[in-house]
């Protein structure tokens, strides 16, 4: 009886699902021709534009370890400041996006952020102490300190907040999400206030400083830099597709995601765990760049659905053809001068925001 | 009588009140248990505690004679499925996407199409075939309630395989439904138990309470009043003192089956429900 039924619905279902499989495929090939393109456009503009077939040559070059004779300052171009800028903008652009998607999928909240937990601020509120006092307090020995000190700062800063709010929104070994989002809140707006006090005992070049890096920013990458930031942003972006089922059970809530056989707690620590360290190492290498982690996944949830097993990989590929996007756009407009990354993101971001909530209107947000 | 569920004098405290009170209840393989009683009397909390989802304060609960609390997530998700009361999803899922999640926790290491196969299968129980595309957010109330059922059924499929009498929870499963599917689903629901597992059921309406149970367990103030068949247990007396209704009860010519009309009669002291 079941199976007359069934071969009669049959065809639906396995047509519903492979008409969604072909979506995913497509949307995947979409954001993987635009990363490369972002990659492309990303190594040939600047300040000296270099046309593609040149910069492939000395890609070549360097990958078959044959010395580029021919033109040695355009190898340094490419192999020096842009490539390590593009791999930093593409580790941290995929760190960002998947952050975001995590906290949305934790908070079951489509507004979540790392922002929001105040991880960022709190990444923020170490990395304005850092360049504020950093001077008066360890005196000349941070100038002679390895590009660390101020990364440093602000990956501690994202950490122990992390920590701190754990600790308040977890009683008797449960974390309660809605406590660890308004103690977020509190957080942000205390650290925010830190800041702001900071700001106001700052020099002229310190406050800029602070300004550039609170807007966010991808100079100064350089080889080493990326040597501390991917050993802890590649094995997370590796891990966290494992979270996804966990991730989608929980979209109807705790319980229910215990019901169906979910290690809730275990899911929600982990997750907290990663986005501290992704946020963290992301804030502490190119500043606080905003916008990314909620747009990406929203656009993809509109194209995709909500599946996180499909959600988090493709929000890895298009936060990082985003960023990097961005990034032509932040040091082009102005060349020869630089505006910070911050604030394309968010001149891109938050009008596209409002237009998804103005759209999203027959629907309810949360 | 093969006990599958057992209850062993669980109570549970909260904000220094007891809502459910030393419960001793045993579910048999192929039984259909309904908890009946008014509002606030702990049937959910009760359930809650049968679920594994709370820890009781006191007492506890077993599955084929094993402590819930040893037993893994996992390990839970194969015995037994539990439809809560009214759940929300705060992003757009298809209606596919939510049944297929009764498949996560148990059905990990099935083909593609073995999952499909079940999934078609949930559906089809629940008659919501014809919604599978359907953004489950857009839904009606009703419509949403049985692709919930549907799920749950795909997640009780799943772990036959590992576990052969299981358990059926449902809080309320047939609250927003319209009359024929709530016969429909309270029909899926009795072929389940025939299947071999228990069912555990809180209903409201004491008439498809009275049709379908095996046994009635009734809860008040956190304690349970009276269990037994419903025609053994539903009477004049009960529906005064628990329920506060001084209705006329019949029995039906064809069944003799136990059922009221709310217009056989009136209440006593009606509670003021307006100002």
């Amino acid at each position: 009886m079941t199976d007359a039924v069934a071969d009669f619905a049959g065809p639906s279902v396995r047509h519903l699902a492979s008409q969604r499989r072909w979506r995913i495929s497509i949307v995947t090939g979409c954001i993987l021709v635009g990363l490369v393109c972002v990659s492309l456009g990303s190594l040939t503009s600047g300040a000296v534009r270099l046309p593609a077939s040149q910069v492939f040559q000395t890609l070549m070059d360097a990958a078959f370890g044959r010395g580029a004779a021919a033109n040695a300052q355009d190898a340094l171009i490419v192999m020096q400041i842009r490539l390590p800028r593009l791999v930093l903008g593409l580790l941290v652009g995929a760190a960002l996006a998947v952050s975001g998607a995590l906290m949305q999928g934790l908070f079951r909240n489509p507004l979540a952020d790392p922002g929001l937990v105040g991880v960022s601020s709190g990444a923020g509120l170490a990395a304005a102490a850092t360049i504020v006092l950093g001077h008066r307090l360890l005196g000349d020995t941070i100038t002679k300190l390895p590009f660390a000190a101020l990364p440093a700062g602000a990956f501690l800063g994202g950490l122990a907040t992390t920590i701190v709010l754990y600790v308040i929104a977890t009683r008797r070994g449960r974390t309660s999400i809605a406590t660890m989002l308004l103690g977020g809140v509190a957080i942000g707006a205390l650290a925010g206030s830190l800041t702001g006090l900071l700001a106001y005992a700052s020099d002229d070049t310190q406050l800029r400083d602070l300004t550039f890096w609170s807007l966010g920013a991808l100079t100064g990458a350089t080889w080493s830099k990326i040597a501390v930031i991917a050993p802890i942003l590649l094995p997370i972006l590796i891990a966290v597709p494992m979270l996804a089922r966990g991730l989608n059970g929980l979209m109807m809530g705790e319980a229910e995601a215990y019901h169906l056989g979910i290690s809730v707690q275990r899911i929600k620590r982990a997750t907290i765990l990663l986005v501290a360290l992704a946020t963290g190492a992301s804030v502490a290498a190119a500043g606080v760049i905003g916008f990314v982690g909620i747009v990406v996944p929203h656009m993809l949830r509109l194209v995709v659905g909500s599946d996180h097993r499909v959600l988090l990989p493709l929000c890895g590929l298009a936060g990082a053809a985003l960023l990097c996007g961005a990034d032509i756009v932040a040091r082009t407009v102005v060349a020869p001068a630089e505006l910070p990354i911050g604030i394309v993101t968010a001149a891109i971001g938050a009008p596209f925001f409002l237009w998804l909530l103005l759209r999203q209107t027959g629907r309810p947000i949360t | 009588m093969s006990e599958v569920l057992r209850a062993s004098d669980a109570g549970y405290d909260a904000g220094g009140r007891r809502l459910v009170d030393g419960c001793n209840l045993c579910v048999a393989a192929g039984e259909l248990v309904v908890v009946v009683g008014p509002n606030g009397a702990g049937k959910t909390t009760l359930l809650r505690l049968l679920t594994g989802e709370t820890r009781p304060t006191r007492g506890a609960v077993f599955y084929d004679r094993r402590n819930i609390e040893s037993m893994s997530p996992a390990r839970l998700a194969a015995k037994r499925a539990v439809m809560a009361q009214a759940q929300t999803l705060s992003f757009p899922f298809t209606v596919l996407d939510v049944v297929r999640l009764g498949l996560d926790g148990v059905g990990r290491a099935e083909t593609r199409l073995q999952r499909e196969r079940r999934v078609e299968r949930a559906l089809c129980s629940a008659d919501v075939t014809h919604l599978a595309g359907r953004d489950f957010q857009l839904l009606s109330g009703g419509e949403q309630q049985r692709v919930h059922f549907a799920r749950v059924m795909a997640q009780l499929d799943a772990g036959r395989g590992s576990e052969k009498r299981q358990i059926l929870f449902l809080d309320e499963p047939v609250a927003s439904l319209d009359l024929c599917h709530q016969l429909a689903l309270m029909d899926a629901a009795r072929a389940v138990a025939a299947d071999g597992a228990a069912v555990v059921a809180i209903l409201h309406d004491l008439n498809l309470a009275a049709s379908y149970a095996d046994r009635l367990v009734i809860l008040q103030a956190g304690r349970i009043a009276a269990q037994g068949p419903p025609r053994a247990v539903l009477d004049q007396r009960l529906l005064h003192d628990v329920f506060k209704v001084d209705l006329k009860l019949e029995s039906c010519a064809r069944t003799g089956l136990p059922f009221m009309l709310p217009q056989s009669h009136g209440r006593i002291q009606p509670p003021v429900l307006s100002q």
